[in-house]
């Protein structure tokens, strides 16, 4: 059976990732490919995203990783701040819907951060503009 | 591995010729779904040549339609481009990937 | 009423990216040099943006992605960064001028030396952002902007012999006492200003603040038909002003009275208040819209939530990044730099990122995967290919002339 062909660089990397509410989570930066399965296929694990990611992308795998797992350190949430496994994606368009909410999303522990240490406290923060 | 490994790494057939190196990855959707929605995605062929910039834009392959000086360069160079079945490839973790085959016996980039 | 005013995005992109301070120095310095010759430069970067906007516009509404996004998707993230880091310190650059400006614009009423107006100006800048309604900033800066028709009215005032001033505009030439290269600069300044990044990234975020869709298609033409040639015509209004004023008189442009003078010779007092207003709303709008793209080229390059559509608090980020902007560009002004000055070296930070930015806009509107059947057309493609060769050579081209004239001494 013929299945959709998508190409990784023109289509997956470096789209936006959408969450199910609609909330934007980051953007594509990786992908990690699954090991070889008993019949020699691989297929894509996960979606990589956050900090990191982009580094690792780029050609500094090293300074990404230590990056990695500084935000890991940092915000122990426990999870990777990076890794989306591929059976959380929902859709694929001319951006990437998450079937997650982006708090969900290990990559959002910064968003957290500064929501809860600056943005959050100052008046108006939790008002739409337009009130 | 991650895509990363691949991108950009020389590609050399089996009798030395150079390739050029990978710009794209070609998946097709048919594997099994597992607990989502969207069937998995199986590492099919790997994009080799044809310019890096000219396969990014997808002048080729997305049918982008103009403007017509601009596709006439890049739809051109991005068809120079050959697939290579991804069971041809020997994954290394450095340097150029090798392949189990000749160039001769490689598509080119076919209309989607 | 209501259908009139859903044009003000279009308006103060182009206030904003039209005669921010450094443009209102640029085209009155222009006009008293250079007369009507440069007339013509204008003209041709009112098509530019007029043409690349409404693809920018028309980019977000059918696909709800800003255009900052397709540089990184489309070029690869190193492109991405490049154009990145450009766009961030030419948002940077240009904020500290507009703060500057907006502290300039109230010194000239206050009889305040403006520098102690510098802090009062950054708050206020972030104030807007942080509580005010994207629509009625548009409404209030935009519009309140448009005062500085008094420009216009001054031409009209000072009673041209019209056929002779169409004629001097319709066939330029370098003028006696100015180098060529001059020319060429203050051509690729006045050039660079009508097609400046930032208007087409903040008129494509400003797209999917206001939630535009595939029905408003329309909205977008209207927005960019009458929003950009209005800047263009403010410009050419600021160009003729320093021609027939102050170029008989030999005054020079230095900064932003002088900008004001040709106004308050001819039309007086009323007239120079209209400047002051029109002053004041130009550079503020200004701030807006480097401050807000400050925010929206990071968010929208590393994939944040974004915005003033959601609660601050969802885009946490975001807000931290325009209010470090803020804070940074008020900081650089109270050093005392000219801003002036500071506008000038942000364009050569534009020269770096004009084709980075419209090469994508180019592509993706051709791109039936995001725009559906809302393709360019032939016509538009054709002409959008030649402003694409013409940004490049503009590109090429802006480093060795600031060298040569010296930043157009």
């Amino acid at each position: 059976m013929a299945g959709r062909v998508l190409y990784a660089g023109l289509q997956l990397l470096d789209r936006q990732l959408v969450d199910r509410t609609g909330r934007l989570c980051g953007k594509v930066d990786d992908l990690e490919l699954s090991e070889p399965g008993a019949d020699g296929n691989r297929h894509i694990a996960a979606l990589l995203s956050g900090p990191g990611a982009l580094l690792g992308r780029t050609g500094h795998r090293r300074l990404g990783d230590w990056l990695r797992r500084f935000v890991a350190g940092a915000f122990p949430d426990g999870e990777d701040p990076v890794r989306i496994p591929f059976t959380r994606v929902a859709e694929i368009g001319n951006h990437v819907t998450l079937d997650m909410d982006s708090e969900d999303a290990a990559s959002f522990a910064s968003e957290r951060w500064v929501r809860d240490h600056v943005i959050g406290h100052v008046p108006g923060s939790r008002v739409l503009a337009d009130q | 591995m991650r895509i990363s490994d691949l991108l950009d790494r020389p590609v050399v057939d089996v009798a030395g010729v150079d390739l050029g190196k990978v710009h794209d990855v070609r998946l097709v959707q048919d594997g099994p779904p597992r607990g989502s929605a969207l069937a998995a995605l199986r590492m099919e062929a790997l994009v080799v040549g044809g310019g890096a910039l000219s396969v990014r834009l997808g002048y080729h392959r997305h049918r982008v339609r103009g403007p017509a000086p601009l596709r006439a360069l890049f739809a051109a160079l991005e068809r120079r481009a050959v697939v290579v079945p991804w069971h041809q490839v020997v994954v290394t973790d450095d340097g150029p990937l090798h392949l189990r085959c000749g160039r001769a016996e490689l598509p080119g980039l076919e209309e989607v | 009423m209501k259908k009139v005013l859903q044009v003000t995005l279009g308006i103060l992109t182009a206030i904003g990216g039209f005669v921010d301070i450094g443009d209102l120095v640029a085209n009155a310095e222009a006009g008293a040099r250079f007369r009507m010759n440069l007339a013509w430069v204008v003209l041709v970067g009112v098509i530019g943006i007029v043409v690349y906007a409404e693809m920018a516009g028309r980019v977000a509404a059918v696909s709800q992605r800003p255009v900052f996004e397709l540089v990184r998707e489309r070029l690869g993230p190193q492109a991405g960064l490049v154009n990145l880091v450009a766009s961030f310190f030419i948002n940077f650059l240009t904020l500290t001028a507009e703060i500057a400006g907006v502290a300039i614009a109230i010194s000239l009423v206050a009889s305040v030396h403006y520098g102690l107006l510098l802090p009062l100006c950054g708050v206020l800048v972030w104030l807007v952002i942080w509580r005010m309604p994207f629509e009625w900033m548009e409404r209030v800066f935009g519009l309140a902007g448009l005062a500085l028709a008094v420009f216009v009215v001054t031409v009209w005032k000072v009673g041209p012999d019209w056929g002779s001033l169409f004629d001097a505009a319709a066939s330029p030439h370098v003028p006696a006492g100015e180098s060529p290269f001059s020319y060429a600069y203050f051509g690729i300044a006045l050039f660079g200003a009508a097609m400046t990044p930032y208007e087409v990234f903040f008129f494509s975020s400003g797209a999917v603040e206001e939630r535009w869709t595939r029905r408003d298609l329309a909205l977008n033409r209207a927005n960019v038909y009458v929003g950009f040639p209005l800047g263009g015509l403010l410009s050419l209004a600021l160009m003729a002003s320093a021609h027939l004023v102050l170029a008989p008189r030999g005054v020079s442009v230095d900064d932003l009275a002088q900008v004001a003078l040709p106004v308050a010779v001819v039309v007086g007092k009323l007239g120079l208040a209209a400047v002051l207003v029109g002053i004041f709303a130009a550079t503020f709008g200004a701030a807006l819209e480097t401050g807000l793209s400050a925010g929206y080229s990071v968010s929208q390059y590393l994939g944040w939530q974004w915005g003033k559509y959601v609660r601050p608090r969802e885009a946490s980020r975001f807000h931290l990044v325009v209010v470090l902007a803020i804070l940074g560009a008020t900081l650089f002004a109270l050093s005392g730099v000219d801003p002036v000055k500071v506008t000038e070296y942000s364009i050569v930070l534009s020269a770096a990122a004009l084709p980075l930015t419209y090469f994508p806009i180019l592509v993706i509107a051709n791109d039936p995967d995001y725009m559906g059947d809302r393709t360019n057309g032939r016509l538009l493609n054709a002409i959008g290919f030649v402003y694409l060769v013409v940004l490049v050579v503009v590109s090429a081209a802006t480093i060795p002339l600031m060298i040569i004239t010296r930043g157009g001494s």
